[in-house]
């Protein structure tokens, strides 16, 4: 099925043209992103149970982009119609011109027009299971029945908490020669176990996504065992010793240290600003051989596609690594006119309310042909990575931060039972990179959180990869 | 548009809510170095309706709840669809029963701030000149900036009898500082500003400047070992998570903690500092309009007070009092010169992290000095990862205090025996 467009953004069309029509008439360039998205989260836990709409993704409004003699504006409002057009254009014109005061010494950038190519798009993102079709009584049965069998598997468990939330989102972009309309469902669910060790409440997770609907909830049954196994496992961690050993990653891991430590450095906005060491890497080698590196809208079916992006731009599939060699990074609109440079369909914005940058989508390492079995085996001593927790970029200078929660110990080329948390993975991006010797053939994308641009901003992405062999400093 | 709600409500016969009205204005300004790239402005306006479904089921009492945003240009009869929904949502979801808080009916009170006196797009232009003030350096310099200078009113009101408002300003941002020799590097520095205090932020700016000088000079990693750490101003916020978390009756209620008023917080307090810590309100009423006032939450180690909305507070049999955030701490014992003498004092990290749930804290170094007798020793690289559980019942708090928008306290602590990753 495919998810039926929103009767909201289809009345608003025509009053918003006219909308466009006035603003391009005072305007050199003008355009409109409308937006209209429910999300609702479903979480069940000791602490009971939600079923509720998402205050920060539940958005409906609209957002103007205008280019005067001065550079861009912005105007974010939450509604239009025929007999409000004239005032929300004063809003702009009068809202926009009271920032054009600027600090001693401080100018405007100077702009181009952007391209603004003809394109007529409406596409939908299709589902097997609506969430509203399964019914909240139906989804709330469900995962209750996942917790208490998460909670059964132990009696050391404090808590398991279950999660289902879907977002579903529509958009309208109108520019002088663009007409695009797209409807998207996203999909996420999680698993997370919880033990007590003293005052520590040790916890183990699995999350799951897709581009579809509430037939996810259909396979978070299969981990409830792992996720519970491994938080008992937690309970006999040990911190690490601090050093540099040789680490397999699983395709979580492996998502991260794509997503962190190398994506957000070819975010091509952080270019213009002199941000990203990666500009002048374009062109030579910043990893192994065996890695191809993608970053795209419309390539997987996950909570990073699309079909075109918030400033208009259709969706790519970018090859930012191929075999090794950095090839391009990916941009929003301004970036790539800033650098002279195609638009790569990354332009994002948390919602209306927010600006756009440049923003990943679904990012991940192309497989090669090597088993987890024999990856495992060539190592005399060093770890298995699972279960990452949160990271931080660094493009300017390619330190990496991430945080995982397990790093399962290696011996002879066995793991030996034995778990050491939790784990930061620090280090030099390229020297990470280059040092991967082996990787496996299935890849796995995941995006059961959130992506920030520093510390806001936070739009849904996926990443992943196949399980990496590499030299990795843990602390 | 709150008329229509109470219409559908009405109409539905749903006698328990609460409608919360966000109005939410900014003038947003970019740089990229000294050049302007966009002006924002943003005026935009929701309605969050929580609806309550008391019902009983196997001889038990529940009451469910569920949320609907709604929006200005919604038709009548969308918004009676959605809340029907709700309702039925709020059927299923089976938390025990409890009573609704009864707030206050007040007239609208506006957070005392200098920045109500001028227009939003005049605050984010002051604040840019303060900003741009300190940029004078020809070794350092700001590589981008964003500034929010923004207005929210909000208004809180409840099928109990609640009804109060309140309108905050504030001016938010964040900056990035470089330096290109010997070593082309940055820091990212954010900033949340609640009066219009230019001062403060020329400061900060000139801090930072002077900071990033500093990493570009910083080549060694540190040492791998244990050291006595040093963390200061925004980490001690992140430090106080801890106990903010803590105590938080939705922590407590499902037995992720198992804190209660009595509990020694650090533990035994055997070489170190006991805490004192208040928490300060960061708006005037909670998301379900309760009044939110300073409320002592550690004295000398021991816990004083649990916080929580209406549905924990009233699980564990106490008064709901909202949810706090902010922290103040009194003053420490030692200078800032002497509590760092023989520590390694990493003032900059990728991302400083505490998590509540197992203690730990930790990041990536970006800048650390360490200070030993034969001088000091600027380094990057390399992490730190310790737990509080460990080490809270040895720490040292400094003489000198540092403020920002959700801290208030000394300005650094030493914790002993950290493990620090590195060459």
């Amino acid at each position: 099925m495919k998810v039926s467009a929103s009767a909201f953004l289809q009345g608003k069309k025509p009053a918003l043209k006219e909308l466009l029509n006035k603003l391009l008439s005072e305007y050199e360039y003008a355009s409109i992103l409308g937006q209209d998205s429910v999300a609702k989260n479903y979480t069940v836990s000791a602490g009971g149970t939600n079923a509720s709409q998402d205050n920060v993704l539940t958005k409906r409004g609209f957002i103007v982009r205008v280019m005067d003699k001065n550079g861009y504006g912005e105007y974010s409002f939450s509604d239009i119609d025929e007999s409000a057009i004239d005032s929300i254009c004063i809003s702009i014109r009068e809202g926009i011109a009271q920032l054009n005061s600027l600090p001693n010494g401080v100018s405007f950038m100077e702009k181009g027009i952007p391209a603004d190519e003809a394109a007529t798009l409406a596409a939908a993102s299709e589902y097997e299971l609506h969430p509203s079709k399964l019914g909240d009584k139906e989804i709330i049965s469900r995962l209750t029945a996942l917790r208490e069998k998460g909670v059964a598997t132990d009696e050391r468990m404090v808590d398991f908490y279950v999660a289902f939330s879907y977002q579903e989102i529509h958009k309208l972009f109108l520019s002088a020669n663009r007409d695009l309309m797209q409807d998207l469902l996203w999909s996420s669910g999680a698993l997370m176990g919880m033990a007590r060790k003293g005052e520590e409440i040790k916890t183990s997770y699995r999350g799951c996504s897709m581009q579809g609907g509430a037939e996810l909830i259909y396979k978070l049954d299969a981990d409830i065992e792992n996720v519970a196994k491994t938080t008992l496992e937690l309970l006999d961690c040990e911190p690490i010793i601090p050093g540099e050993y040789e680490c397999i990653c699983d395709p979580d891991v492996t998502g991260m240290i794509v997503h962190e430590a190398f994506g957000h450095g070819v975010e091509m906005d952080m270019f213009v600003k002199d941000r990203a060491l990666a500009q002048s890497y374009v062109g030579k080698q910043v990893a192994s051989e065996l890695v191809t590196m993608h970053d795209g809208a419309c390539v997987g079916d996950q909570t990073g596609s699309y079909f075109f992006d918030d400033e208009g731009t259709l969706a790519h599939d970018t090859i930012i690594i191929d075999h090794g060699i950095l090839k391009t990074g990916i941009s929003d609109i301004r970036s790539a006119e800033a650098l002279s440079t195609p638009p790569t369909g990354n332009g994002r914005r948390e919602s209306f309310e927010r600006k756009a940058y440049t923003r990943m989508t679904n990012t991940f390492f192309e497989g090669s042909k090597d088993k987890v079995e024999d990856m495992i085996a060539s190592i005399k001593y060093g770890f298995l990575l699972e279960e990452p927790t949160s990271g931080m970029e660094d493009p300017k200078n390619w330190g990496i931060q991430c945080m995982v929660s397990i790093a399962r110990e290696i011996k002879d080329g066995k793991l030996t039972g034995k778990i050491f948390s939790p784990i930061v993975l620090t280090g030099y991006v390229p020297d990470l990179l280059k040092s991967i010797t082996m990787m496996s053939g299935d890849v796995k994308l995941a995006g059961g959180g959130f992506c920030g641009k520093g510390y806001k901003e936070w739009v849904k992405v996926s990443d992943g990869g196949p399980y990496i062999k590499a030299k990795i400093r843990l602390g | 548009m709150k008329q229509a709600i109470l219409n559908a409500l009405s109409a539905l016969n749903i006698s328990d809510y609460s409608i919360t009205e966000q109005q939410r204005s900014s003038a947003e300004l970019f740089f990229i170095k000294k050049r302007l790239d966009m002006r924002r402005v943003k005026d935009t306006h929701e309605y969050s309706v929580t609806v309550y479904n008391v019902f009983e089921e196997d001889g038990k009492k529940f009451r469910g709840s569920s949320t609907v945003i709604l929006f200005p240009g919604t038709e009548a009869a969308e918004i009676t669809r959605q809340l029907y929904d709700a309702y039925n949502a709020a059927g299923y979801v089976k938390n025990p029963y409890y009573d609704l808080y009864e707030g206050p009916k007040e007239a609208v009170k506006e957070v005392p701030s200098t920045l109500s006196v001028h227009t939003l797009s005049q605050n984010a232009e002051l604040m840019a000149a303060a900003l741009f003030a300190a940029d004078t350096r020809e070794d350092a310099w700001l590589n981008s900036a964003e500034i929010f200078a923004c207005r929210d009113h909000i208004s809180i009101f409840a099928s109990t009898g609640t009804d109060v408002s309140y309108v905050k300003y504030s001016c938010k941002g964040e900056f990035v500082a470089q330096a290109k020799e010997p070593q082309d590097v940055e820091q990212y520095f954010s900033f949340t500003y609640n009066d219009l205090d230019t001062d403060a932020l020329t400061d900060k700016v000139r801090h930072a400047l002077d900071a990033v000088c500093d990493r570009a000079h910083a080549t060694d990693c540190p040492e791998a070992g244990t050291y006595d750490v040093v963390l200061s101003d925004r980490h001690m916020a992140t430090l106080m998570e801890l106990y903010v978390t803590r105590s938080r009756a939705a922590m407590i209620y499902p037995h992720y903690s198992d804190w209660e008023i009595g509990t020694a917080a650090q533990g035994e307090v055997t070489t170190g500092e006991a805490l004192n810590v208040t928490l300060m309100p960061h708006v005037p009423y909670s998301p379900e309009g309760i009044p939110m006032r300073e409320r002592t939450l550690l004295k000398d180690g021991t816990v004083q007070y649990i916080h929580g909305t209406t549905r924990f507070c009233r699980y564990l049999g106490i008064e709901p009092t909202g949810d706090y955030f902010n922290t103040k701490l009194d003053n420490g014992t030692v200078s800032f010169d002497e509590l760092k003498k023989g520590c390694l004092y990493p003032v900059s990290f990728s991302d400083f992290q505490m998590d509540p749930m197992d203690g730990h804290f930790g990041g990536e170094i970006r800048l650390a000095y360490l200070y030993t007798e034969s001088g000091v020793k600027l380094l990057t690289g390399g992490s730190i990862n310790g737990s509080m559980f460990d080490k809270q019942g040895m720490l040292t708090f400094s003489r000198e205090r540092y403020t920002d928008a959700d801290y208030s306290g000394p300005f650094a602590v030493r914790i002993k025996g950290v493990n620090v990753s590195g060459k």
